[in-house]
């Protein structure tokens, strides 16, 4: 710390006036070496000078996932609706929707500053577009935002990964920042991370994009560069203006914009078709999504595929059984769903709910009370009866008692 | 009794009156007021008339006309002189015309933001125009955080929130900053020291983001009593204050009473305990339904007279209820609970530490006992003050305990009453503070060239922090170009936050009682330690240290347990040195140890000790900087063993309290420790160190201030009327020996007299 004071107090008798080796020296012309090695061009705004980066690809999804660029307005709506909760701006098509990624200097605060802007659009030709605009150094802020606001503006929809809490809070303050209304407010917001934490989380490690990318849609990165030194990359090239590097964040981020429109897509496929071989959601999650979002009919094919694929007996198998029998008696179904609880009950589950409901389904709807009283007397017994919750255990003990009651008294007479 | 005839028990029993060294009268005042101004919103005035406030003191018009004339003004009044309505009043009606605008409300506690919220509430529902009232703070809840950014117009913070969370995030804010017409410093006599100067940062950052959003806030600062408010807050706030101190709130009369415990072994010099002193005033009053503070000098203090107090009570015959402890680590409910309590009357005595002193609404109470002169002269006028109502007669007695500071205090009525309160002194310039504050500014907003953050030499500060990697120098500008987070690196205050908390594990599920901080829980919560909280013993059983947890269960033993602290000093590193000089001094880095190592049980009622035990637990470190005086046998020449032990002791005070002086520090920044013999120097040495983590620069600045400091201590010592000693030159002779002065003397003067 002597040393900081000494070195401090050495720099600061200095003569005031600018330090000769601080800072690049102003270029008279714009130059940006990055734009010369990775084919970018310069464009002008009122503003001053961006870099800009265009890519297209054609966007086959050989296992049938590219049936969603095929929707009609009102196919898209329902499916978006299903994968998101939230409708998408009407009349928009997914041409309409801006997917985007930023690289930023930091995480958060008023000293993080966007440097890399991502947007992919999907074209009426099938192809997807990225455009990509870079922030060639800090004085040239207000030209990347005003080529943003001005992209953004033909926009209906953003959909982002983790962009609620990370990409857009940034966007904003950069535009507060810079004196300028934030494109963002007039934009509806997805965020794709929420539903694809709730159909993939039981599958994968961790919800990030890169690890979804890999396990759901089988994509790996060769060299690519980890997030977390994709800062440091940038004022390494701010201090050498060497391009390497950059290049390879610009097809980081290029990667991560491609990846999320191809992740959306997937979702909207598997909601859509849960059938499909290609569904990569765990069975009881889009099952749940679906119940959640009214589609009863589809949730409960997914809950009999999954029996089908699960080994029985397993936890999972269980879980499966249980929803899908309270499935079928929503729906009306109760000789289906009895089936199930009966077949659970034969094999001893040590899950409380197949007892509870088949007593009462015999109770009630088969009126065979002595049935009843034997399952709820094979509940008691149960090896596993003590640690079941107390709610359960006097469910079960005041359900004894009356259907004893009851047959007693039919024997009686 | 009325408080007249109990005054009068105490002039007239020569119980009591034997032990009054000094009885000092304080005549009524007689209120003077002012009509609310004309200009006040009428709803705002409905809303005042509806509390029964039909007119104003004349300090609160007076402040309230210096608002509107776009002053900044500074109240410094006494306590529960009315003044939140200082700034409460100019700022409900600014957002009555002009529903756009916001204030930031500044308190150096979350209990004080509270108290605050309540009160502006209370007064804003009132006026019924949708003014929304928010605390900001740890505790705001995630969810809540952007109405409050959004919508809040009077938002009550912290300055390490301010620091933290609000500052760096400041676009977030930027409808609030936009519009910010106020900001309010209350209690702005704490920012002082290292503290202040962190504050004084703080404040200058928040005018550099206020003025960007196009803002230039107002301050209006209120504070205690201290010698140089208007200095206080210029360098806190930086534009120019006000001062406000004609106190137009009426007072009764009030007696201000020192009390000297009897002799009870006078070849000893040992008196009879302040806390038992203490017992029997307070019982005095609690007796004759006088509501009374008492104040306590620690925790521990405070829970064992609570133990008396409400014991007393019950074999009174009154609710042990009827007297509460207040103090840090009770959780907020049950503040809540306490002070609406003593408002309402309900709670008639009340146990505390320092913690009341501070402008917690209690309303005015009768009596106050001191228990123990508080440190300070601004101080002990602030608890003298919770005594005091507008009108009828109220009573403060300050107990001295046996340190030499309390009898020197009570057998020198004049060094109280006569001199004025202390300062308060910040030094924003401080390099290490404003170095880590101008690159917190840096994130917050690009410098330009031109730009200066308190100091001129501004720009190669920002060149200095370009080439640590931090920033970016492009066209005019310096960018933050780092993925860091510098607010989170600097802490505003020298404690830790982080609290242990005490887990009563007496009944069937375990529950939270309440926190201790870092710095006490080795002394407060080591295994087997009697942790006494609203008066219930609880033993220790086991403290787990990294956790920070503590787990008690209620005991009821006749002991109460003291812990033994231990500090040590290792040089680790010089750094510079200068042996030419006749006392030699050096600068370095050292590690001061603090272990404490065994506790006693000390028995209820008669103090005895009455058994001892060990403790096991890790040792505190702290690595900081110091300055170093090694004295030469040439200046302790002549001097005995125990002169020299008075002297260096003496020399160690003197430096104490005039080191703050040059560094523009606190007291409470430096400590100064002297070693007749020191293990690492192997000649008599006193050690002044930073008391922060790291060091702050002021033991480096105190190093090249060597020669003036010599002088200048000698110069004090000289010109000190006093014959051995006195508090206000080498300290205290009962504390530092009759020989002291005289020592410090001899040996100065050899210094001061072989360099010149």
């Amino acid at each position: 710390m002597s040393d900081f004071s000494a070195k401090l107090r050495e720099w600061l008798a200095k003569p005031p006036g600018r330090p000769a080796f601080s800072g690049m020296p102003m270029p008279e012309t714009f130059r940006s070496p990055l734009a010369a090695s990775a084919g970018g061009r310069v464009v002008n705004t009122p503003y001053g000078p961006c870099v800009e980066f265009s890519h297209a690809t054609s966007v086959l999804g050989l296992d049938g996932t590219d049936r969603v660029a095929a929707f009609d307005h009102d196919e898209l709506s329902q499916a978006w609706q299903l994968v998101f909760g939230q409708d998408l701006p009407s009349p928009a098509g997914l041409q309409d929707v801006v997917f985007l990624d930023t690289e930023t200097t930091g995480l958060g605060g008023a000293g993080a500053v966007v440097f890399l802007v991502g947007l992919g659009r999907l074209d009426a030709q099938g192809h997807f577009l990225i455009r990509q605009f870079f922030l060639e150094d800090y004085q040239y802020e207000p030209a990347l935002l005003d080529v943003l606001a001005g992209e953004l503006a033909g926009a209906r929809a953003l959909c982002t990964y983790n962009g609620r809490a990370f990409d857009a809070p940034i966007i904003d303050n950069r535009f507060v920042l810079n004196r300028r209304q934030s494109p963002l407010a007039a934009l509806v917001h997805f965020d794709l991370l929420y539903p694809a934490r709730r159909l993939y989380r039981r599958q994968t490690q961790d919800c990030s994009l890169t690890t979804l990318e890999n396990q759901v849609l089988g994509i790996s990165r060769a060299g690519d560069v980890p997030g977390n030194i994709v800062p440091i990359l940038y004022q390494d090239y701010l201090a050498s203006r060497n391009p390497g590097p950059m290049a390879a964040v610009l097809a980081h981020n290029r990667q991560d914009v491609y990846s999320l429109f191809l992740l959306t897509r997937q979702l909207l496929h598997e909601v859509t078709a849960p059938l499909a071989a290609s569904h990569k959601s765990h069975h009881l999650d889009l099952g749940t999504l679906l119940e959640q979002r009214q589609r009863l009919r589809e949730a409960a094919t997914v809950y009999e595929l999954g029996l089908l694929e699960k080994p029985s007996g397993s936890e999972d198998f269980a879980l499966t059984k249980e929803r899908l029998s309270l499935l079928y008696k929503r729906l009306g179904q109760l000789d289906k769903a009895a089936a199930l609880w009966e077949e659970e009950v034969r094999r001893k589950s040590s899950r409380y709910l197949p007892y509870i409901e088949l007593a009462k389904y015999l109770e009630h709807v088969r009126r065979d009370l002595s049935l009843a009283l034997e399952v709820v007397a094979a509940a008691r017994g149960h090896r596993m009866h003590d640690q079941w919750p107390a709610w359960v255990q006097a469910d079960l003990e005041h359900r004894f008692q009356r259907l004893a009651r009851r047959t007693n008294s039919h024997t009686a007479q | 009794m009325t408080i007249e005839q109990v005054l009068d028990q105490l002039a007239n029993d020569p119980r009591w009156r034997r032990n009054i060294t000094h009885w000092e009268v304080i005549p009524a005042q007689a209120g003077r007021y002012a009509a609310i101004p004309d200009w006040i919103d009428p709803r705002l005035r409905r809303a005042l008339q509806s509390r029964g406030i039909e007119r104003l003191y004349s300090h609160q018009a007076e402040a309230v006309e210096a608002v509107r004339r776009g002053e900044n003004p500074v109240v410094v009044t006494p306590t529960a002189s009315g003044k939140t309505l200082c700034y409460n009043l100019p700022v409900l009606d600014t957002i009555l015309e002009d529903p756009k605008a916001r204030a930031i409300y500044l308190f150096p506690t979350k209990a004080l933001s509270w108290d605050q919220l309540s009160e502006l509430q209370e007064l804003a529902g009132a006026i019924d125009a949708g003014i929304r009232t928010y605390t900001y703070d740890g505790d705001t809840p995630v969810d809540a955080r952007t109405s409050i950014r959004n919508l809040g117009h009077v938002v009550i913070t912290n300055p390490d929130m301010l620091h933290t969370a609000i500052l760096p995030h400041h676009p977030r804010w930027a409808r609030l900053f936009s519009n910010l017409r106020y900001v309010v410093i209350d209690e702005m006599h704490q920012y002082r020291g290292v503290f202040g100067s962190h504050v004084a940062n703080v404040l200058r950052r928040l005018r550099r983001v206020a003025a960007f959003y196009g803002a230039s806030p107002q301050f209006i600062c209120s504070s205690a009593t201290i010698a140089n408010p208007a200095e206080l807050a210029r360098a806190l706030t930086g534009v120019t204050p006000r001062v406000i101190s004609e106190n137009g709130a009426p007072s009764g009369e009030r007696h201000l009473l020192l009390y000297n415990p009897p002799l009870v072994n006078r070849e000893l010099g040992i008196r009879r305990s302040a806390l038992l002193e203490a017992r029997q005033l307070a019982n005095l009053f609690l007796y004759h339904n006088i509501q009374t503070i008492v104040f306590a000098p620690s925790r521990v203090a405070t829970e064992v007279l609570l133990t008396y107090l409400q014991e007393d009570a019950v074999s009174a015959g009154r609710s042990p209820k009827s007297v509460r402890g207040y103090r840090g680590g009770y959780l907020p409910a049950e503040r809540r609970e306490i002070e609406r309590g003593l408002r309402e009357g309900k709670v008639r005595g009340v146990v505390s530490t320092n913690a009341l002193e501070l402008g917690i609404d209690i309303g005015h109470l009768d009596a106050a006992v001191l228990t123990g002169y508080p440190g300070t002269i601004a101080s002990t006028w602030q608890q003298a003050g919770r005594a005091g109502r507008h009108a009828g007669t109220s009573v403060a007695v300050l107990v001295a305990s046996s340190n030499p500071l309390d009898q020197y205090v009570v057998n020198h009525p004049d060094y109280l009453l006569g001199s004025s309160p202390e300062h308060g002194r910040v030094n924003p310039e401080n390099l290490y503070i404003l170095m880590s504050h101008l690159t917190a500014a840096a994130f917050e907003l690009p410098f330009t060239d031109d730009e200066e953050f308190g100091v001129a030499s501004t720009q190669q500060a920002l060149a200095y922090l370009e080439e640590q990697g931090l920033l970016r120098h492009a066209a005019g500008r310096w960018y933050w170009s780092a993925p860091a987070y510098p607010a989170a690196d600097v802490s505003l205050r020298s404690a830790s936050s982080e609290n242990f908390v005490v887990v009563d594990t007496t009944g069937s599920s375990p529950r939270v009682i309440g926190e201790v901080d870092r710095v006490s829980a080795p002394m407060l919560l080591h295994e087997d330690a009697i942790y006494i909280h609203q008066g219930q013993q609880y033993h220790v059983d086991r403290l787990d240290y990294e956790a920070k947890k503590a787990y008690v269960h209620k005991v009821d033993v006749d002991y109460y347990t003291d812990a033994d602290l231990s500090v040590d000093i290792q040089v680790l590193d010089i750094l510079k040195s200068d042996a030419s000089h006749p006392l030699p001094r050096a600068f370095g880095e050292v590690k001061v140890s603090s272990l404490v190592t065994l506790f006693k049980k000390i028995k209820l009622y008669t103090h005895e000790n009455v058994g001892s035990g060990p403790v096991h637990l890790p040792e505190e470190q702290m690595h900081t900087q110091s300055y170093w005086l090694q004295f030469p046998a040439s200046v302790c020449a002549g001097l005995g063993q125990e002169e020299l032990t008075a002297g260096l002791g003496g020399i160690a005070y003197l430096l104490a309290n005039l080191a703050p002086l040059y560094v523009m520090c606190d007291r409470r920044d430096l400590q100064a420790v002297p070693q007749v013999r020191s293990p690492f120097t192997a000649v008599p040495t006193v050690f002044l160190y930073d008391r922060y983590p790291g060091g702050i620069g002021l033991s480096e600045r105190l190093y090249d201030l060597h020669d003036e400091l010599l002088h200048g201590a000698l110069a004090v010592v000289e010109a000190c009327p006093c014959s051995d000693g006195c508090p206000s030159c080498v300290g205290p002779p009962q504390e530092v020996g009759h020989a002291a002065k005289a020592s410090v003397l001899q040996m100065l003067r050899r210094v001061v007299g072989a360099h010149i």
